[in-house]
């Protein structure tokens, strides 16, 4: 038995998604016989570490994912959950992580990144929508570093590039412009030692965009695991996940999203702490292959406290 | 193939599909930090009345024993019936105790009518902003819901007209207009005197039934009271009220005065919901209401509610771009503030919260979601003038940034 924090809440908007996957967490650390404690983003959270045995990060978005809350835990010499400060910035930033996948060879959509600051002072507005136009409408507009597609919008019109863009910088201080890759959404987490594929599921919306309001509206979205896909794809998508997630160092668990089309898989974002929710994309993979969502949090919390 | 989002989808009644709003509601899961300065909610100033609540509970159990810890009638209590109607002439309304329903605040009120008058299809006209919880009451009973503009003196008659008539040349029937004539949520707009006659006239040969939602005439703090609709046409109108403003919002005590017809269907209704109101609640709300104190809180209600709405507009003075508008409202609770185009009130949200300041996106009140992206809503009653001060000064610079930003890329 480990007295375990489960780090959750935070300042993100993706707090109340954050809080669900901490509860989740908590009660199947409980069912394992650990002493989980649910602790919130605060000045007393670092005190409140130094009294744990290992922390499992169930923060989503800003501190959770970016590195931060990895970086501290690495300065405490207090194991943690998931992957490492660096793997954590590499993913948060989806500009940075296109570059990476990029050189790795790794198939992501085309992309160009603007930031508000050349916007102000570089008049980069004309930048903006020559990208667009280089890109070719429609274009996926989204903040580079924000989870739960929050401040994303599929831009088909060039005039409506200018509030796609407006919205996507209320989120961040840079903006992706992406090639919108017109195929199946796909979430493949990966997990264990070797980041071993589970299930991909399939991502099906009434509007075809899985946008914020898809995620937190309940009928916005249909998941279904195991996606329909033939053994090649299949092979080929399993194999991206994998490649993504070993280019990047992501450890004990992460989900990569990515859209398949005629000539294959693109990878659009890697999340190194996905929701964990009894609704979430993770723990319907989990439940498809077999396992319950202990067997998942008994692995990675192992290989945490083996890292002490 | 399994369908694992929701094992239950298709089990749902088809109503469901008209509950929406879960998106505000997620991002508001960061208003529970203590760093972040709320504009957004309708939560009131409660502090006058936390005494009386202590000793008018002390005053029932006494009186009344474990008889106020039984069930009720679905009617609601006749003593707090008989108050309500007192309460109720200082507008110059006369109502007949027996023609009262009390509800679980006005929010059941809405959601009765909704439930005794509203078919799937039907159209029902407000005011276009309107209250959010009466857009969610009667989409849950599948409304065709259609907003009426109003301008800086409420409905305009002409063209509620112009509504009416299109609505007849499609062969449709309103089943109602709901309307919240003093200082409305959200807009703090208030029906010209010279517009209410001519309203109720237009309805009245359209034969059309008009819900008055009359939550804060009684938080009116500059200006003279307004005849409410209900005393210009007793038949015509069903009239909504409540204590939320006047007492407390956490009491839930709202009431419909309607025709007796009405009345006994909504008694029916309300028993299927839930049975009866609290009684021990209605017995500390009538308690409360004959205990001689309503008018010296009310007054050091009004007092700071005005105190925090200069603020408030003193904030905007000082921080906000001068194409922001508002219209000063003499009470309620709310300020509606337009911002310049392109402005996306609802795609700043975000950013706003990140500065540690909330407010609801005029988005929020209308039926279709593309209409208010340029208004938002803020609450002056709950925060106080410091917070006010700070929260405005957030915002503007929110607002600021974003308007120069917006500029930028069009340039």
């Amino acid at each position: 038995m480990a007295k375990i924090a489960v780090v959750r809440g935070g300042r993100s908007l993706e707090r109340e998604i954050s809080l669900r996957s901490g509860h989740h967490v908590a009660s199947a650390l409980r069912h394992l016989g650990h002493e989980p404690h649910e602790l919130d983003v605060d000045e007393r959270l670092t005190s409140g570490l130094e009294a744990m045995d290992a922390v499992f990060v169930a923060l989503h978005g800003r501190d959770g994912e970016d590195g931060t809350l990895q970086g501290v835990c690495e300065a405490l010499g207090l194991p943690y959950t998931g992957s490492g400060p660096l793997a954590c910035h590499l993913s948060f930033d989806k500009g940075i992580l296109k570059g990476v996948l990029d050189r790795a060879g790794i198939a992501t959509p085309a992309g160009h990144v603007v930031s508000a600051e050349a916007v102000r002072r570089l008049g980069a507005g004309s930048a903006v929508r020559r990208g667009a136009e280089r890109l070719g409408l429609p274009i996926v507009v989204k903040p580079v570093t924000q989870g739960s597609a929050l401040g994303l919008s599929v831009v088909e019109e060039p005039d409506d590039l200018s509030a796609g863009v407006m919205a996507a910088f209320n989120y961040a201080d840079r903006v992706l412009l992406e090639r919108f890759v017109d195929g199946v959404e796909l979430a493949v987490s990966v997990w264990g030692p070797d980041l071993e594929p589970l299930p991909p599921v399939e991502i099906r919306t009434a509007s075809g965009v899985f946008d914020f309001s898809a995620r937190v509206n309940p009928g916005g979205a249909d998941f279904l695991c195991p996606a329909e896909l033939d053994a090649d794809t299949l092979a080929a998508v399993n194999a991206a996940a994998r490649e993504a997630c070993r280019t990047l160092q992501m450890r004990d668990f992460a989900r990569v999203d990515m859209v398949v089309d005629a000539s294959g898989p693109k990878v659009l974002e890697v999340n190194p702490c996905p929701g964990l929710t009894e609704s979430s994309l993770l723990p319907l993979a989990v439940a498809t292959a077999g396992h319950t969502f202990e067997d998942f949090i008994r692995v990675v919390t192992d290989a945490a406290l083996a890292r002490a | 193939m399994p369908n694992l989002s929701d094992p239950y989808r298709d089990r749902y009644a088809g109503r469901v599909a008209g509950m929406s709003g879960s998106e505000i509601r997620a991002l508001f899961a960061v208003l529970a930090r203590p760093e972040i300065i709320s504009l957004a909610g309708g939560n009131t100033y409660t502090e006058p009345v936390v005494d009386r609540v202590l000793d008018c509970a002390q005053a029932v159990l006494a009186r009344a024993g474990s008889k106020a810890l039984q069930y009720g009638a679905g009617t609601g209590l006749e003593e707090l019936r008989i108050r309500l109607v007192e309460l109720m002439a200082l507008e110059g309304i006369e109502a007949d105790p027996h023609h009262i329903v009390v509800t679980d605040g006005g929010q059941q009120g809405l959601e009765l009518l909704g439930k005794i008058f509203l078919d799937p299809g039907d159209v029902v006209l407000t005011e276009g902003p309107t209250y959010v919880g009466a857009l969610d009451a009667f989409s849950s009973y599948q409304a065709d819901i259609r907003s009426v503009p109003m301008d800086d003196d409420g409905l305009v008659p002409e063209t509620l007209e112009q509504a009416l008539g299109a609505l007849d040349r499609e062969g449709r029937r309103p089943k109602f207009l709901y309307l919240v004539p003093t200082f409305q949520n959200p807009s703090g707009v208030t029906l010209h005197p010279d517009r209410r006659g001519r309203i109720l006239e237009i309805a009245r040969r359209a034969d059309l039934l008009v819900i008055e939602d009359n939550p804060y005439a009684q938080v009116r703090f500059e200006g003279e009271a307004v005849t409410p609709l209900r005393v210009l046409a007793p038949d015509q109108v069903i009239y909504l009220g409540t204590l939320s403003k006047v007492f407390s919002p956490g009491m839930r005590i709202g009431w419909v005065l309607a025709p007796e017809p009405v009345r006994d269907r909504l008694v029916l209704a309300k028993e299927a919901a839930n049975l009866c109101s609290s009684p021990f609640t209605q017995m500390v709300a009538a308690t409360y209401l004959g205990s001689g104190h309503v008018p010296e809180d009310l007054e050091l209600v009004r007092k700071t509610y005005r105190e925090r709405r200069d603020a408030m507009l003193d904030g905007m003075e000082a921080h906000f771009p001068r194409q922001a508008v508002t219209r000063p409202p003499g009470g309620g609770l709310f300020l509606w503030v337009t911002l310049p185009a392109p402005l996306n009130t609802k795609a700043m949200l975000a950013k706003a919260l990140d500065a540690g300041v909330a407010y609801v996106p005029g988005t929020a009140f209308f039926p279709v979601k593309r209409d208010g992206r340029l208004a938002m809503r803020l609450n002056f009653s709950y925060p106080s003038v410091d917070e006010i001060e700070e929260g405005m000064r957030r915002l503007g610079a929110v607002i600021t940034e974003e308007l120069e930003l917006a500029r930028s890329l069009e340039g």
